[in-house]
Order: C-alpha cells, then sequence, then structure tokens
C-alpha cells in the first residue's frame, strides 16, 4: 500500500518538476524584496518551483551556512555571499562554477562589464559568484548641524579634526560631554572593521587591498595614518568610549556617521526630531590626490554545487538581478545593484528623482572594492580587531606598533594554517 | 530555698489557638529524679525547653536556689539537658565534643582536661576520648551526651527521652548508668519517657501531664494505685486499665454498678455510695486494671471477689513472665493478665470475676469517685 | 545453551537505551574530538592530518595562555564571592522569616532564565551612560563606572554577574546542608554557651564542608565554562580581558572553522580542570555527617 502511495509522490514531485530552495538575508526590506519576486517567478515559471527563505538565525549567515553546508541542508541559491568570505567555499569545492554555464558571458557583459567583474574573480581564474549589490560606506553628515555651527563638511583629516572640535560639547551644561564628532564601533568583532578600519584604508590608498597572495600587504603609512586617525579621535574624546548600542547619529548626538545607503531608512524612522542629512565619501589623508575609494560591502548570489537543477538556478539568478529586479531592489532595500551605468541610466532615474539621499552612494560605486577574497579573513580581521581596540580606543600602543602586530600575524596565520 | 521551683508557668506559641502549657507549677528538690509523662503532644520537650531558657516563657517564673531565672540566658542557668538524638557534635571527637562549652567559656587547658577525664572515667568513656560520635553505637553515644552534661557540674539535668533511639536491652541497661550517673552528679534530674516501666522503675516522683496540664504528681505507686481521674488511670500502666461502661443503679438503699445483666454490689469497693444517681443519668465507668481480674476459682482469700461473669477469649499474648487475654463478654471487651501458667485458647468460654478492693469509678466526665 | 543466547539478547535490547544513549551522546562526541586533535578540520574539506601541531600550537600560542589567565582570575573572584554571598543568604533563609518561601523562590528565579537572556539584562544595567547601576551610583554621588569597558573591571563585572546568576542555585545547596543540621545540636551549643558567630564558626560551617566542596566544585566547572556573559556583554574585550578559553574556543571553532584546534582546547581545558578538582579534593573533601 505505501509503496504505491510513494509512487504517486515521487510521480507527482516529477511533474511539478523543479523546486529550488533560495535564502535571503533576514531584514525586513531584503525579505519583502524576495518575496515580490519569488512570486512572480513561479507565477511565469511553472517548470521551475522556488521555495524562499530568510537565512536562519544564528550569529552570522556565514556560520548558519557553513553548518548547513556540513549538515547537506544548504540551498540551492543564496544571496547573502560576502565575496571576502568566498573563498573558503570555494576551496572546500562547494559552489557552483558559474562561469561555465550558458550565456555567461554575454550576461556579464549587458550587466557588470569586464572590469568590475574581474575583482569578483576566484584565485583559481573562474567565477563562483555573481555580484548582486553594494553598500558602499561613506560618511554621513547632519547638514543642520554643521550649518548651525557652521563646519564645512570634512573631505580631509584635517577638515575632519576641525570639524570635530566644534562638534564635541556639552550642550545641556552638566558638565559631561554629550555631543561627540561620531561614534566608531569599540568592539572586537571582525566584521566591525569593514565599517571602520577598512574603508579609510581604502580611501587613503586608493582602493588597496589588504593582502596580496599570501602576505599582508598592509604595513604602510597609510595604515598607520589609518589607525592614528581613530585613535586621535577616542584619545581626544571626539568619539565617546561607551558600550552603548542606541542609535547616536539619529539622536543627533554625534555629527557624522561611516554607513551604507541600507542604514538612511533606519535613520529617517528613529529620529526623534527630523533633520537633514547629507552623504558624502570617506575623508582622506591631508594631501592625498585622487578620488576617494571605500569598501563597497557587496552581496552576491552563489548556487551551490550539489543543486540538482544547476541551469534553473542559473535562470533563477538572472530574474533576480534583470533591469526590473534591480530597480525593485534599489526601490524597495535602497542598496545599489551592481550594474553598469546605473546613474545614467534613464530607466532608473525616476527612482533616483524620488530618493534623491541614494544618489551619492550609486556615484561612488566606481570606487568601491569588494574587499580581500581570503578564506583567513575572518581571523585577520578579528586579530585586525583587538590591535584596533588596543592602539585606536584604548591608546595602549601606538598606532605603528598595532599595524605592525596585525601584519606580523597575518604571516603567523598563512604559515600555521 | 533550694531546688527548682516553678510558678505558674505558661507558654503560648504564636500561631496557636490554645497554650501548650498552662499554669504549670512545681517544686523540684535537689537530688531528686522527677519522670514526666504524658501523651504525644502534651508539652513535656515544650516544658523541658522553658526550663532550659531556649524557649521564652510567656508567664510565670522559674526559680533556682532561690534565684529567679525566668529571663536568664539558657548558659547561665546552670543547666544541661540531654536530647534523644544525642545532639552531639558530629565533627569532633568524644574529647573535644566534651570539652566543647569549657573552650567557648575559655577555661584554662588543664582544667579542661582534667574534667574532661574525670567525666569520661565515671561514663567509661576513655577508650572512644578521639573518637568521632559516627563511629559509636547508640549507648556510647548516650554516654557522651552524659558526659558532657556531666562536665558542666549542672543543678538541674533535663532528659527528653534520651534512651528512645536505643533497643530495649540497652534501654535498661542505660536506665541503671543513668540513675548512677544522676547520683554522681547529685542534681534534680527531670526526665521525659514514654516508656512505662521506664518511668515506674526510675522515677522518685512523677508527673503526668495532659494538654499542658499537670494532672496528677506523686510516686509510681501513688499514681498507680491512687489515680486521680481517669486519664492517669488510662494513662499510666503498660498495659492500660480497663474501662467498662455501666451505669449506677440504688437497689433498696444500695448502691450498683449495672452493666448488662451483672450488678455489683458497690458497698464491697470500700466505701458505700449513697448517692443520687438519677441526678447524672446514671452513667458510671468501672476502672480494673487487667492483674485484678481472676478466673473463677482461680483467685486466693486475699481477693473480694466479684458476682462471677461469662466471656469469650479473643486472643493470648503469651508473655513468658504473664499471659495477656483478651476478653469478649457482656460487660464489652477487655484485657487481663493471667498467670504465666494458665493455658486458655482461642474462642474458649469462661468465667471470671473483679477484685472489688482494686475497682475505680468514674463519672462519665473522668472525675474519680471516692474509693 | 538457546536460553543462554536469548538471554543475552534481551539484556542487549534492556541496555540498548542507555548504549545508544552513551555512544550517541558521550563517546563519540569524544572518540570524534579525539581524532579532531590530530586533525585539522574547516568543516567543509576533509580533516587533514597534523600530528601534534595543534598542540605545539596551543604551546606557543600566547591568545590561549591569555585567556586561560583570563579564566582564573575571573574563578578566583567568582568563587569566594559566590561561597560568602550564597552562604549569608542560606543562613539569613534558613531563619524562621516571614514569607521565606517566596524569597527562596525569587532567588531561585535567575538559575532558570536562559544566560543570554539574564546577560543582556546586565549588559543594561552596566551600561555606563544609561545604565540603572550607574544611576544608583549617582545618586550617591559616585562617577559612572565603566563596568564593561574598562579593561580592569570588566571581568569582576562578569563575575558579580555570574554570581547573581547562579546564586539561587547555590543558596538552595548550603540551605540544604544548613537545614540537614538538626536544631538540638545549636540548642546543645546554645546551653554551652555559644554565641552565634561560635555557632557559624564551629558548627555551621565545618558541617557544612561536603557542602562547601559541592559548591567549589561545581562553580569550579561553571566557571571554567564561562562563555555566554563575554559572548555576549563584552566579545571577549576590552582588551581581551574577558576572553574566556570556551569564548576563545568557541572563535577557533565557529569563527575562524579551526575544529582541530578547537578541540584540542577542549581537551587542554578539560585535563586543566580535572587537576583543578583533583587539588580541590584533596584539600577541601570530608566525611558527610548527615
Ligand atoms: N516552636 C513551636 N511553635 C508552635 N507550636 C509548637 C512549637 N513547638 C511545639 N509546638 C506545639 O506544642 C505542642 C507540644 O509540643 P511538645 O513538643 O512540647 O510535645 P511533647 O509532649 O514533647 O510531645 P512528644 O511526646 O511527641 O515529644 C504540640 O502541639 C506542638 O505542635
Ligand atoms: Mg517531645
Amino acid at each position: 500500500m505505501w509503496i504505491i502511495l510513494l509512487a504517486i509522490l515521487l510521480y507527482a514531485e516529477i511533474c511539478v518538476g523543479a523546486t529550488l530552495v533560495y535564502w535571503c538575508a533576514t531584514n525586513p526590506d531584503e525579505i519583502e524584496l524576495a518575496k515580490r519576486l519569488v512570486k512572480e517567478w513561479n507565477h511565469s515559471h511553472s517548470e521551475t518551483t522556488i521555495k524562499l527563505q530568510p537565512v536562519p538565525a544564528g550569529a552570522s549567515s556565514e556560520e548558519v551556512l557553513l553548518a548547513a553546508i556540513v549538515a547537506k541542508t544548504n540551498p540551492d541559491i543564496y544571496s547573502n555571499m560576502l565575496p571576502a568570505m568566498l573563498n573558503k567555499f570555494v576551496k572546500a569545492d562547494t559552489l557552483l562554477r558559474l562561469d561555465g554555464l550558458k550565456n555567461f558571458a554575454k550576461e556579464t557583459e549587458a550587466r557588470i562589464g569586464a572590469t568590475i567583474l574581474k575583482d569578483y574573480r576566484s584565485p583559481d581564474g573562474h567565477y563562483h559568484q555573481w555580484p548582486w549589490k553594494l553598500n558602499p560606506v561613506m560618511l554621513v553628515y547632519n547638514i543642520d548641524l554643521f550649518q548651525k555651527l557652521n563646519i564645512k563638511p570634512p573631505r580631509t583629516y584635517d577638515e575632519f579634526w576641525t570639524a570635530a572640535k566644534k562638534l564635541t560639547a556639552d550642550t545641556d551644561g552638566d558638565g559631561r560631554v554629550d555631543r561627540w564628532a561620531m561614534s566608531p564601533s569599540m568592539t572586537v568583532m571582525w566584521w566591525q572593521r569593514l565599517y571602520d578600519f577598512l574603508p579609510f584604508y581604502m580611501a587613503a590608498t586608493n582602493g588597496r587591498s589588504l593582502l596580496n597572495q599570501g602576505r599582508a600587504d598592509f604595513n604602510n603609512v597609510s595604515a598607520i595614518a589609518v589607525m592614528d586617525f581613530f585613535q586621535r579621535g577616542f584619545a581626544r574624546g571626539y568619539f565617546p568610549k561607551s558600550g552603548t548600542v542606541s542609535n547616536l547619529f539619529a539622536q543627533q548626538k554625534v555629527g557624522m556617521t561611516i554607513v551604507g545607503p541600507w542604514a538612511l531608512k533606519m535613520f529617517e524612522r528613529s529620529m526623534a526630531q527630523k533633520f537633514n542629512f547629507k552623504t558624502i565619501p570617506i575623508p582622506v589623508p591631508d594631501g592625498h590626490h585622487g578620488p576617494a575609494y571605500t569598501f563597497g560591502d557587496p552581496k552576491s548570489f552563489v548556487v551551490f554545487k550539489n543543486t540538482q537543477h544547476p541551469e534553473a538556478a542559473w535562470e533563477f539568478v538572472k530574474f533576480m538581478t534583470s533591469k526590473k529586479a534591480d530597480k525593485l531592489l534599489l526601490d524597495i532595500t535602497g542598496q545599489i545593484p551592481v550594474r553598469k551605468g546605473l546613474i545614467n541610466d534613464s530607466y532608473y532615474k525616476e527612482v533616483f528623482v524620488r530618493r534623491k539621499n541614494l544618489i551619492p552612494f550609486a556615484s561612488q560605486v566606481p570606487f568601491t572594492k569588494p574587499g580581500d577574497n581570503s578564506e583567513h579573513i575572518v581571523e585577520i580581521l578579528d586579530f585586525l580587531g583587538q590591535q584596533y581596540e588596543a592602539s585606536a580606543v584604548y591608546g595602549t600602543i601606538p598606532a605603528n606598533k598595532a599595524i605592525e602586530n596585525a601584519a606580523n600575524h597575518v604571516e603567523h596565520i598563512y604559515k600555521n594554517w | 530555698m533550694q531546688g527548682l521551683e516553678l510558678k505558674n508557668l505558661e507558654k503560648h506559641y504564636s500561631g496557636n489557638d490554645q497554650p501548650t502549657i498552662r499554669r504549670f507549677s512545681a517544686k523540684f528538690e535537689p537530688g531528686e529524679f522527677v519522670v514526666l509523662v504524658g501523651p504525644s503532644g502534651c508539652g513535656k520537650s515544650t516544658l523541658l525547653r522553658m526550663i532550659a531558657g531556649l524557649v521564652p516563657v510567656s508567664n510565670g517564673a522559674i526559680n533556682l536556689d532561690g534565684k529567679d531565672i525566668t529571663n536568664v540566658e539558657s548558659n547561665l542557668r546552670n543547666i544541661s539537658m540531654v536530647f534523644q538524638n544525642y545532639a552531639l557534635f558530629p565533627h569532633m571527637n568524644v574529647y573535644e565534643n566534651l570539652a566543647f562549652g569549657m573552650r567557648i567559656r575559655k577555661e584554662a587547658t588543664q582544667t579542661i582536661e582534667k574534667t574532661v577525664t574525670e567525666a569520661a572515667k565515671i561514663l567509661h568513656l576513655q577508650d572512644l576520648l578521639d573518637k568521632k560520635p559516627g563511629a559509636l553505637s547508640g549507648g556510647q553515644r548516650q554516654r557522651v551526651a552524659l558526659g558532657r552534661a556531666f562536665v558542666r557540674k549542672p543543678k538541674v539535668i533535663l532528659f527528653d527521652e534520651p534512651l528512645s533511639n536505643l533497643d530495649a536491652r540497652l534501654r535498661i541497661e542505660m536506665r541503671q548508668e543513668i540513675l548512677k550517673f544522676h547520683e554522681q552528679c547529685g542534681a534534680i534530674s527531670i526526665y521525659v519517657t514514654h516508656d512505662q516501666h521506664e518511668a515506674m522503675t526510675m522515677a522518685d516522683r512523677m508527673i503526668i501531664l495532659n494538654q499542658g496540664v499537670a494532672c496528677q504528681t506523686g510516686t509510681p505507686e501513688e499514681v498507680y494505685n491512687n489515680p486521680v481521674d481517669q486519664f492517669v488511670a488510662g494513662f499510666v500502666g503498660s498495659i492500660p486499665m480497663n474501662f467498662i461502661h455501666g451505669r449506677g443503679i440504688l437497689n433498696e438503699g444500695r448502691s450498683f454498678f449495672q452493666v448488662g445483666s451483672y450488678k455489683i454490689d458497690l458497698s464491697h469497693i470500700g466505701k458505700d455510695y449513697q448517692l443520687d444517681w438519677s441526678k447524672n443519668s446514671g452513667g458510671l465507668t468501672l476502672g480494673v486494671r487487667p492483674e485484678d481480674i481472676y478466673l473463677d476459682e482461680h483467685y486466693s482469700h486475699a481477693v473480694a471477689p466479684s458476682p462471677k461473669m461469662a466471656a469469650q477469649v479473643k486472643m493470648v499474648e503469651y508473655l513468658g513472665d504473664s499471659t495477656i487475654v483478651h476478653l469478649e463478654g457482656d460487660i464489652g471487651s477487655f484485657k487481663s493478665r493471667f498467670n504465666k501458667d494458665l493455658r486458655v485458647r482461642k474462642s474458649q468460654k469462661l468465667d471470671f470475676v473483679f477484685d472489688l478492693k482494686k475497682l475505680h469509678l468514674f463519672t462519665e466526665e473522668g472525675n474519680k469517685l471516692p474509693c | 545453551m538457546q536460553s543462554e543466547q536469548s538471554h543475552s539478547k534481551a539484556g542487549i535490547l534492556f541496555t540498548s537505551p542507555y548504549l545508544i544513549h552513551l555512544v550517541v551522546f558521550f563517546l563519540y562526541p569524544v572518540g570524534f574530538s579525539l581524532y579532531l586533535v590530530f586533525h585539522r578540520w574547516d568543516l567543509m574539506t576533509d580533516p587533514e592530518y597534523v600530528g601534534l601541531r595543534n598542540f605545539t600550537y596551543l604551546m606557543s600560542d600566547h591568545l590561549f595562555w591569555q585567556a586561560l589567565t583570563n579564566t582564573l582570575y575571573f574563578l578566583v573572584i567568582h568563587i569566594p564571592l559566590q561561597i560568602i554571598v550564597a552562604l549569608a543568604l542560606a543562613i539569613v533563609l534558613a531563619k524562621p522569616l516571614k514569607g521565606r518561601v517566596f524569597f527562596r523562590a525569587t532567588f531561585f528565579l535567575p538559575v532558570v532564565i536562559s544566560g543570554a537572556a539574564v546577560t543582556i539584562l546586565w549588559q543594561r544595567l552596566y551600561s555606563t551612560e544609561v545604565g540603572l547601576i550607574n544611576y544608583v551610583l549617582s545618586l550617591v554621588g559616585i562617577d559612572a563606572v565603566p563596568w564593561l569597558t574598562d579593561p580592569g573591571i570588566a571581568m569582576p563585572a562578569i563575575a558579580i554577574m555570574a554570581t547573581w546568576k547562579n546564586l539561587g542555585l547555590y543558596v538552595v545547596f548550603f540551605l540544604a546542608g544548613i537545614l540537614a543540621i538538626p536544631q538540638t545540636v545549636y540548642e546543645a551549643a546554645k546551653m554551652e554557651g555559644a554565641s552565634s558567630w561560635h555557632e557559624f564558626r564551629y558548627i555551621t560551617l565545618p558541617l557544612l564542608k561536603p557542602t562547601m566542596f559541592l559548591v567549589v566544585v561545581m562553580s569550579t566547572l561553571g566557571g571554567f565554562n564561562l562563555f555566554i556573559e563575554p559572548y555576549v556583554m563584552t566579545g571577549g574585550g576590552p582588551l581581551g580581558s574577558t576572553m574566556s578559553v570556551v569564548l576563545y574556543m568557541y572563535k577557533q571553532a565557529f569563527s575562524f572553522q579551526h575544529m582541530g584546534y578547537a578541540a584540542t582546547l577542549g581537551f587542554a581545558l578539560a585535563l586543566i580542570i580535572m587537576v583543578c578538582v583533583f587539588i580541590q579534593k584533596k584539600y577541601l573533601d570530608s566525611e558527610r555527617y548527615y
């Protein structure tokens, strides 16, 4: 009896066609976007059904994904892959090579362009990710406050300190400073360095990487200058040394903050009092030439090698990054699609007209870098974080010593692991 | 005045409706061994603990050798207590247990050693001094507890069921030890027990306590032979007194106790009861101790026999030195104690008589009628 | 013959739930970690045999030694604090107070609340600017204390929190120990003239020795497993001052995917705990009286 039932079920399965599991990020905006697109796909593609699921809860999506791969419960498609983390998965041979798939070159040319794509190439020369979106990390400042205090938006460290000096104040006269320049993170979580040290380092070096062929490539004056920048900020009291997690920028307790475009909506939602803000590139050391690069905070689509339907998955990835889907991404989440000529494309114009504050981020895209793609990146950034904490936050070691320690540790890691 | 005097002692635990001890008065002479008995929960321990100073007194006074010690700290009263569970300090050896109080009081080492050695000698603890209580037998532990009381040279020693954790044989042995110990101490001993034998054999004087009230005080013989009321009569004695419920009647100017078809002439009991039985509806209880019941024809001439009555044997308990026979007849169920040589069988029918000289009469309220 | 065989079959059948449990939840994990000690494994690729390299790395890994020092520092604060506070409370709660059932339950509450929830609560309490603790201190004129952001204060702060969290459990242990001591022993002592201090010093304390040993061993085990508090509150900082061995192990395993090294750390920790408990047993264990 049950054999017959099983047979019927199997048959039904075959008739219905392929089912692919897709994991998206867990923030509400991205879930909404994914829901809309998946619904549309399932409506028009009867042969392949997509099952949407936000990444299950865990300490970080990377850890959840790893656990899933080990347990063989990973999805077919995942859209929240950090390119910096990719190599680990490539080395373990868990990801599908995309450049062997139908029309890969053509699709690339149409959406991304060869120059940008190069940044996403795996060390073996192949492509295992499909660049999806960027969140260029930039400096957002409170225009109203700046105007009131007559401060110029800072482009260099010098200008930054001038601004910082004016911003840092005791506004209610109780003898305690209650407004600061900005509030960089004090914690050692490895990914925090992607939003403080790394963007400043990229800005100071025209987008240089931390690593070069398995060696530390950051034991230089620029890195020391960046570390020194943060050390000064904390030491002079321009950055608060508090453990608070509350959003000081929205409360106007700091005049500047370093974020990607995804944060703008959040600011608007959590402002106690409305104020205007503006986005500019990350400040650079005095005498710097050229544009201010920054960390792009990219996320890519990947397809797992153990999928039963690679071609269908690839079709879905293309669907999710189509012209139309990219527009929805921009509109719903405020994140920037990795699409060449986006800002000048008339198709997207109406979004930028409605959401002007996305323009600076979109304009920054050509000057972004995806970060180093190393299987040791977490450990490297973790150790860098400890040095950042010691040098910048607590000032117990000089900036050059911190950079030297971190660089030595990179050697140590590559030697031992 | 020498000795211990309790004046109208009262104890009312907060939260209880009824006082636990009511207007308890008594005097204790030096060297006296007084046994306190009473049913469970009647307040014996409470009384001892008030004397010891472990529970505050609600009302009344305690005088020791003429000094009011009602509110004196327990350790300053010159009173020792021996507990049922010995209350030894389990982590200290026998020596340390005996020396504990003196050490607390910071007495000189030589004094301590001398006193402990003396106590150990009296209580045969010399070989056990470095053992911990856990390694001792029950009797040995009890001797350590006695020793701890002894070294204080108290004026009063309070015993709260000290032997009830021991087996029967050891208990009998320890009785003698305690009495000897009592003599050596020369203190007033107040001794609580549930064991009738213990009470009767050890006591100079007994106090029977019921619901916080002292019912009777007297030597064991007095209490046994002349209980003041039905409660005492029923309480004292290892096999309780039989109570037979009947009626008092007046017939031709003479009083009779009537139960079923039997009539017992009360004039033989020793007093001629010229009572108006109709006044208290005539209810009357006859008390007779098991040993005062005889089989027809087996009684000696010292006995004043009642009319012959019939009963059937329900159960026989052979004790060796005597035999307890449970009987049932027209007068109800009762127990009798017979000579060990007597052979009776279950279901056997027999005739028996009471010794009229040993009967007790109680009103319906449990008050004793004079005999 | 026949029946003997069916007997042994039945025996296996009856013991199988336990055997399966033993194998699945104990032998297999322990065996597998022992295997991992000699391997490197990133979860995804096959484990690679490395001999004793994990051990040699451990020996020279100053981050591990710092974590171990931190953990020992935590224990040195936590255990005495735990014992003193729990014992004091147990003594108070052993007295016939009004509402003591309520208090006993209240102190036990944090024990059953999830560690993460408690930790998040305390993170708020400890907040330098907006925390309740600093607010209360400010009322009596004490300056804000950077509880979790000062490298010298963070670990003691965590020890205080851990003490609070486990307090109920140890109060229950001590309470059980105290209530097992017959009241008459205290009365006997009182009649000998013992003061409250004497009673505590010469009776309660020595008779609680077995409980004390239990509490010391349990809080040592718990203390070496310090994890959720620094994980949630400080991430091991500031300046690595709250990086515990287990948190470091967690980081090696799940942040860096150094499974073999994490297993090595686990074995090292187990060994250290064993040595500690052995020493404690030698100096603290005693006979039980009740
Ligand atoms: N601390 C107390 N608080 C309230 N009531 C108490 C207290 N101690 C004793 N009682 C009550 O007082 C009464 C007498 O108790 P006590 O222990 O004195 O009796 P006892 O005659 O020694 O009984 P036993 O023969 O069973 O030892 C009992 O009803 C008991 O419940
Ligand atoms: Mg009692």
